[in-house]
């Protein structure tokens, strides 16, 4: 496989304009699926919504002295008691929902990426250990995995959370370093049993071999050596595992677990939503899903092109 | 009384006889599944309701809890302390067992001593002594005169001194929980006999063809299915899947309005919505500084500043915005033509300036911060009752953070949840339907000093305790006058509300019932959905 790879990065270089370097290359192979390059953009703009939120929003949806009921279900272009415009109309609690929307992809994303990079973080170290020490340690730490993997992800994190009670006087942040929580437990696993999986090709193959026989730390053969020739099919999981982490968060916030009534995600803002859907208040719940939904399908039409890109037997 | 009495027997009897001659069969889809078909296991509105069709009680409310005869067939105080009951003749149970005094003194019996329930009858049963005269007859006793017998009375189900358990015979008299909720034990001598329930999904009914008594029966077949879920219950009815719903959601009360298809009854329930603050700890654990950070004093043990967060409360504007215009807004225990209520007590006036300058005068001026909880599942509207009264808070100088939880998780912690079994938080969300239909049914327990081994104060989650208010409570309790129990009862409540501001009452709740074109609802003000109120309209 190696030496098909080198052989094709030598056929490039021969016949490339210039210089090309690997992420050149990717970038090219990557920007040749135009549906790709708009789920990019559809998750550059989900990202930039989410780091300037506070500067584009309206109004501060989590600031109870700026909402009020009065304000309450005014349907799309009405203006509020404050004078401004609610351009998406406002939610039973008088909340402006365009306002309340991008607060809600500010913590969607933010609770996806955050337990997404600590369960990789996690996730690999163990999956390295197991894949690096084999034998025991390995069976040990895969049956682990498989046992967390058997139990469905949104049953685990429903149980995580109605039992871990809020104490009095916790800080704001700590219903969603609960979630983060939650979620880095149900997810790690997959991490651990992708990231064993391509050590253990990689493990056997001559150049940590020669890292070894040089009498490099362990630490310093698994991190240095090892984990960056993983890192492909880590990244495209990462991708997928985000989305999905974004999605289950959105679930329990729909199933009233999670985040407080007053700090609504866009699980939450459906879930409220929901109530009205029969009086015809369509607003309520249907711009926040459009939102979850270009959020999670432009962020899995990045991850479906990466899978394509990274994968080498796919390679043309 | 005894006019009133009359007139709800009356009221009954015509009902029934312009129910209809052919056979029908109905569905009605509610929201609350009921927690057991057991008579005793659970003192919960949806268990009385639905188990109130199977099994007889006494005396009973109709639908505007007037007190009619159901098993007695009329009733007086033979001297201070005893009351005469004379039972129904001729009453059968579903299992073909005849109904005598017997029955209800092992009911009684059963209800008193019942053990590993969810909230007990025994408030109801205590210091009563039953004896049987003759079959017919019999005589129930108190060691004080105790006017609320047959408000007592309305709360107890009779169930046959035959049943047959499969439980440990020590326990609850042999017959356990799930004998009720199979069908194994579940005969009464109500209009309907109970066919199966199916958990999750069901209870099924049918009439009883040896009933005797003066409940209706229009109904051959009646399927009461679980629809938790606000909008599918509304699409249900809609779609025609069931012909009547309970709990219609206020967001879909305009859109029912106008549908030709659907008719609405609506009616003030017994149920006031309010506010317990903690009165009893110097630290209470939800009231902090501005910044969040816990504070050594607790601001909610003086009445002024209770006062001023009720002034904080614009009330106008949940009934309005939240509730959209189906609540009323509420100044005390039970909404106007209820016993024994204050004739002065008004809703506490939207006035922050005044509420202000009321928290500076009780020093407090700088504000604190406060975590309201309550429930999202139990009343209408809940959690966006407590997030508005966050917001109200909040924008007056009080910073409110708000947490709500499912009911199942809530209950517990706000009445026990906290160490040696005291309530968890602060600052409660919580509603109260008078059981009696009077007003000393939520003084006994919302606003009486905490005593489980009297009885008194079983709710009381703020902890008020003001030995005026429990004195006078005592004397009304004793009071066999009327007129002199409903002024003594008025006056408690002047002095636990409008004095001490012991509770803060919010709104009086509005329920909503939706028919299929053709059908007729009795609104109930203790908020039961039951069959028997439910005939077609001519």
């Amino acid at each position: 496989m190696t030496a098909l790879n080198e052989e094709q990065s030598s056929l490039a270089v021969s016949t490339g304009v210039g210089v090309e370097t690997p992420f050149k290359r990717f970038l090219s192979d990557y920007k040749e699926s135009s549906v790709a390059v708009l789920g990019a953009i559809g998750v550059g703009v989900v990202m930039f919504i989410a780091l300037f939120g506070p500067w584009l929003a309206p109004t501060d949806p989590y600031d109870l002295a700026q909402v009020s009921v009065l304000d309450s279900r005014l349907t799309p272009g009405e203006t509020m008691m404050s004078g401004a415009t609610a351009w998406l109309g406002t939610d039973g609690a008088g909340r402006d929902m365009l306002s309340a929307m991008i607060y809600g992809m500010r913590i969607s994303l933010g609770v996806g990426i955050g337990s997404g990079i600590i369960a990789l973080m996690f996730g690999c170290s163990i999956g390295l250990i197991a894949a690096y020490c084999g034998g025991r340690v390995d069976t040990l730490i895969m049956r682990v995995v498989d046992i967390q993997l058997s139990f469905p992800a949104i049953l685990v994190a429903l149980i995580l959370l109605a039992v871990w009670k809020v104490k009095p006087n916790d800080p704001g942040y700590y219903a969603i370093f609960k979630i983060i929580v939650a979620l880095v437990v149900v997810q790690w696993a997959y991490y651990a049993r992708t990231i064993r999986g391509s050590a253990l090709v990689e493990r056997r193959k001559e150049y940590v071999e020669a890292a070894s026989s040089l009498a490099l730390s362990d630490q310093r053969v698994l991190f240095r050596h090892l984990l960056p020739n993983c890192l492909a099919p880590i990244i495209v999981v990462g991708a997928i595992q985000t989305a999905h982490a974004i999605s289950l968060e959105a679930t329990l916030s729909f199933l009233g677990l999670g985040l407080p009534q007053t700090e609504p995600s866009l699980g939450k803002l459906i879930a409220n939503g929901f109530e009205y859907v029969m009086s015809g208040k369509y607003w309520i719940s249907v711009f926040p899903g459009i939102a979850l939904l270009f959020m999670i399908m432009s962020i899995n039409l990045v991850g479906d092109r990466l899978r394509d890109v990274l994968n080498p037997r796919l390679q043309k | 009384m005894k006019v009133f009495r009359r007139l709800g027997l009356a009221a009954v009897v015509v009902t029934a006889l312009t129910g209809p001659a052919m056979a029908a069969d109905v569905t009605i889809g509610i929201r609350s599944e009921p927690s057991s078909m057991d008579p005793y296991f659970h003192n919960l509105g949806p268990n009385n309701g639905m188990i109130g069709q199977v099994f007889g009680r006494l005396v009973d409310f109709d639908s505007n809890q007037q007190i009619f005869g159901r098993l007695a067939e009329s009733w007086k105080p033979i001297n201070d302390t005893t009351w005469e009951f004379k039972l129904r003749k001729g009453v059968k149970f579903h299992d073909g067992s005849d109904f005598t005094a017997d029955d209800v003194i092992y009911s009684f019996k059963r209800a008193d001593g019942y053990t590993g329930g969810n909230s007990s009858f025994r408030i109801y049963t205590k210091g009563k002594t039953l004896m049987k005269i003759d079959d017919h007859t019999l005589h129930i006793m108190t060691e004080a005169p105790y006017p609320l017998m047959p408000n007592d009375l309305t709360t107890v189900m009779i169930m046959s001194s035959e049943a047959k358990g499969t439980g440990k015979p020590d326990v609850n008299m042999g017959i356990d929980t799930r004998d009720f909720n199979d069908g194994t034990a579940t005969f009464g001598t109500g209009p309907y006999k109970f066919v199966e329930w199916k958990k999750g999904d069901r209870i099924v009914l049918e009439k009883f063809d040896g009933y005797k008594g003066p409940m209706p029966q229009p109904w051959d077949k009646v399927t009461f299915k679980f629809i938790k879920a606000e909008p599918a219950r509304v699409a249900a009815l809609l779609a025609g899947d069931v012909d009547m719903i309970d709990n219609v959601p206020t967001s879909d009360i305009d859109t029912l309005k106008k549908n030709a298809n659907v008719a609405l009854s609506q009616g003030v329930s017994n149920r006031v919505i309010y506010l317990h603050l903690d009165q009893q700890r110097d630290q209470s654990p939800f009231v902090t500084d501005k910044a969040g950070n816990p504070i050594d004093k607790n601001p909610l043990k003086d009445a002024r500043v209770r006062k001023a967060i009720s002034m904080m409360i614009n009330r106008p504007a949940i009934v309005e915005r939240v509730m959209e215009g189906v609540a009323i807004p509420a100044g005390q225990l039970l909404p106007a033509g209820f016993f024994g209520l204050s004739p002065t007590l008004k809703p506490d006036a939207y006035d922050v300036a005044g509420a202000k300058k009321l928290l500076a005068e009780a020093g407090w001026g700088d504000g604190f911060g406060l975590t309201i909880h309550g429930p999202n599942d139990r009343y209408i509207n809940d959690a966006k009752i407590a997030e508005a009264i966050g917001q109200m808070l909040t924008a007056a100088g009080i910073p409110t953070k708000v947490v709500t939880m499912p009911k199942n998780v809530y209950f517990s912690r706000a009445s026990k949840g906290g160490p040696d079994g005291t309530p968890e938080f602060s600052f409660v969300l919580v509603g109260w339907g008078s059981g009696t239909g009077e007003a000393s049914s939520p003084l006994k327990s919302l606003l009486a000093t905490h005593d489980p081994s009297k009885g008194m104060g079983a709710s009381n989650r703020g902890r008020h305790s003001d030995p005026k208010v429990d004195s006078l409570i005592g004397q009304a309790l004793a009071t066999v006058d009327d007129t002199k129990r409903a002024a003594l009862l008025a006056e408690a409540t002047d002095i636990a509300i409008g004095e001490n501001q012991g509770i803060i009452p919010l709104h009086y709740q509005v329920n909503t019932w939706a028919t299929r074109k053709g059908l007729k609802y009795s609104p109930r003000t203790d908020e039961r959905t039951t069959a028997y109120d439910l005939v077609p309209a001519k």
